[in-house]
């Protein structure tokens, strides 16, 4: 079979990593690249001649034969970007969050159901294998009914302000809740299904016009009731920490990036009674290629086999479109004294 | 003149910077104690008591201050060599997010006359030559090496996270530029971080680049190894080239009699780094390596 012949938009540090994954995988080619920016498309033309370069995603599309994009542009461009793709039967893997906001995204939403392109949105921390993990015990029902979760994901990056695209809201969407929170409320969603309602309060202190802490209760459509916490502000926090905690009626689940910790009242399932823990080094398999992390190697080898086989994605498009109405509705309750505010759907 | 002897173990230096691939809190928590360099040179004193004389050490933000303070104490810096680790890979991806690359890389050129030179390629955007390229990241080599000017390096590595880059694109020219630059510039021998050892010892002996000295994570419970066990042991015993491992205990899951048995039935093994914080710990891992391998 012929390689898929691919190309990346944006040739920032998510372009160049998407890209040495495409090339380093057996199946995909990068032969293309599209970067307003001059510098790193100059240097890797040098280094990389079998490669076109772009100054235009248009051009891009329309000139190079390719059979999928990545879409590593800042965020307030990933969506008309994401529409050019899907109008020209390019399939799409496009970096998280999806859009500033979700209204801007619906459209896209139906351009790419209509076209049946592959999409998929980066929301790599489910590859992550400790959260996999407690996805499939999760799934398996072991500790019964969901009483109440609690959660948060911290890093201690920004501590004044920053400069760039990240910074500016019209680009952005916004602070924490849009960079690091979103993957976390991916994985809720992911977890424990539809949201119905959020009660959200965001703190502006470092970043300025973006917020640098967001607190979000949810309640599920299955009547699960939590919290979200985050921070990219946070103190003794060098690298990016995330965790999950569930309650249910059997026992506890308790998933972090280095280990999940199941207690069970009785044996279940697999699982003996009391607890049982499982750390990443005994849950991680190799990858074909492996740079920056196990996770964004198995996420598109996910997305190139779905093209390839003509199989479903996970974390496509309108999961992600998901995510974002859920961190739209946690904006705009915390700008009405925290009220409750019910999630749309779009699908 | 140029010295090839790789030490058989070589002191790591991820503990003292709060580096834990099992438990971030545990590496906090040493993070803390080693935030008082004093307990470092206390674990580096204890290496050389047990004849380690090697030291690797990334370019970290704290590197200035422990070679410091390896300068300045005369049974350390007689007895111990290093092993840089370039560059401090964490910096420019948190400056990447906080301010963009190409700030990122304008910045850490601002110590050294070559921000100029940087200023001219960005206005000269794609026409840039390639001479131009090298010229760079000569000048981002020259800055990170700055605080090791006094220090003996045994060998330089480049961190995994830029071979496995170069790798993956197939950038020839990118090794054999930093093959002739370490030799050239600091008279040692140029050496490599991967985690896609296999990729890497078959990309080099297409590029015909000779017993390449390469850092990898290896452990037989598999652990950070790519892309299996089997491909990984499969090319230990194919290609000819020096292997610094990393990882053996697997962040603590192995105990170093399990661990350093299966090291030693691998050819190709020349030298590990170890990490330990305290001197019960050290013994024991130094002692078994040390039975294991009989020296």
């Amino acid at each position: 079979m012929r390689n898929l012949k691919v190309g990346v938009i944006g040739l920032g540090k998510m372009g160049l990593l998407h890209g040495a994954i495409t090339e380093a995988l057996e199946g995909s080619e990068l032969v293309a690249a599209a970067d307003s920016e001059k510098l790193l498309p100059g240097f890797m033309k040098h280094l990389k001649p079998s490669m076109t370069m772009y100054d235009n995603f248009i051009k891009m599309l329309d000139g190079a034969e390719i059979d999928a994009a990545l879409i590593t542009t800042p965020v307030h461009l990933h969506v008309p970007v994401a529409i050019e793709c899907a109008k020209r039967n390019v399939h799409y893997f496009c970096e998280k969050p999806l859009s500033i906001n979700g209204d801007s995204a619906a459209e896209l939403l139906q351009i790419t159901r209509e076209s049946g392109v592959i999409s998929m949105v980066g929301y790599m921390m489910r590859y992550i294998d400790t959260f996999r993990e407690g996805k499939r015990i999760l799934d398996s029902g072991v500790i019964g009914s969901l009483i109440m979760f609690n959660s948060s994901i911290y890093v201690g990056q920004i501590f004044k302000e920053g400069k760039g695209w990240r910074y500016d809201k019209d680009k952005s969407g916004g602070g924490v809740l849009m960079n690091q929170g979103s993957h976390l409320v991916d994985l809720l969603l992911w977890y424990f299904g539809k949201v119905k309602r959020v009660s959200g309060n965001i703190i502006h202190y470092y970043a300025g016009s973006v917020e640098d802490f967001a607190h979000g209760n949810f309640e599920f459509e299955n009547g699960l009731r939590g919290w979200l916490d985050t921070s990219w502000s946070k103190r003794h926090h060098r690298l990016v920490a995330a965790e999950i905690n569930v309650q249910g009626e059997n026992g506890t689940l308790e998933v972090t990036d280095d280990e999940v910790k199941l207690f069970l009242d009785e044996a279940t399932g697999d699982f003996e009674a009391g607890w049982s823990v499982m750390n990443k080094t005994d849950l991680y398999t190799g990858v074909p290629f492996d740079i920056g992390g196990t996770q964004y190697t198995e996420e598109l080898v996910d997305f190139y086999e779905a093209i390839i086989n003509k199989n479903e994605v996970e974390s496509d498009v309108g999961s992600a479109l998901r995510v974002q109405r859920v961190i739209d509705a946690l904006y705009l309750s915390s700008g009405e004294n925290s009220t409750y505010i019910e999630v749309m759907h779009d699908e | 003149m140029m010295n090839n002897s790789v030490d058989p173990i070589i002191l790591g230096h991820n503990q003292f910077f709060g580096t834990n691939h099992l438990s971030a809190s545990v590496g906090a928590e040493k993070e803390r104690f080693f935030n008082d360099s004093s307990n470092i040179e206390h674990i580096l004193e204890f290496a050389v008591e047990k004849g380690i004389g090697a030291f690797m050490i990334s370019t970290h933000d704290r590197a200035p201050e422990i070679l410091k303070l390896i300068n300045n104490n005369s049974n350390l810096s007689t007895n111990i060599s290093c092993y840089p680790l370039l560059p401090y890979i964490t910096k420019y991806v948190k400056g990447a997010n906080e301010k963009g690359m190409l700030n990122v890389v304008r910045d850490a050129l601002s110590s050294g006359s070559a921000v100029d030179k940087f200023k001219i390629l960005m206005s000269s955007g794609i026409g840039v030559v390639r001479k131009d390229l090298f010229s760079l990241i000569k000048s981002l080599v020259e800055v990170e090496l700055l605080p090791f000017s006094n220090i003996n390096k045994k060998a330089i590595f480049l961190h995994d996270a830029l071979t496995d880059l170069a790798l993956a694109y197939d950038m020839k020219d990118i090794f054999l530029f930093y093959e002739d630059f370490i030799r050239e510039k600091y008279d040692t021998r140029p050496a490599y971080a991967t985690k896609n050892l296999p990729k890497f010892l078959k990309r080099f002996a297409e590029y015909g680049i000779d017993r390449p000295f390469v850092m990898a994570a290896v452990n037989k419970i598999g652990f950070q190894v790519n892309p299996s066990i089997e491909e990984f042991e499969l090319a230990m015993k194919e290609y000819e080239f020096d292997l610094l491992a990393m990882s053996t205990l697997a962040s603590g899951a192995l105990r170093p009699k399990e661990a350093y048995e299966y090291l030693s039935t691998l050819p190709n093994v020349s030298s590990i780094v170890v990490g330990f914080s305290n001197k019960a710990h050290g013994t024991e891992t130094i002692d078994v390596i040390r039975t294991c391998f009989g020296n």
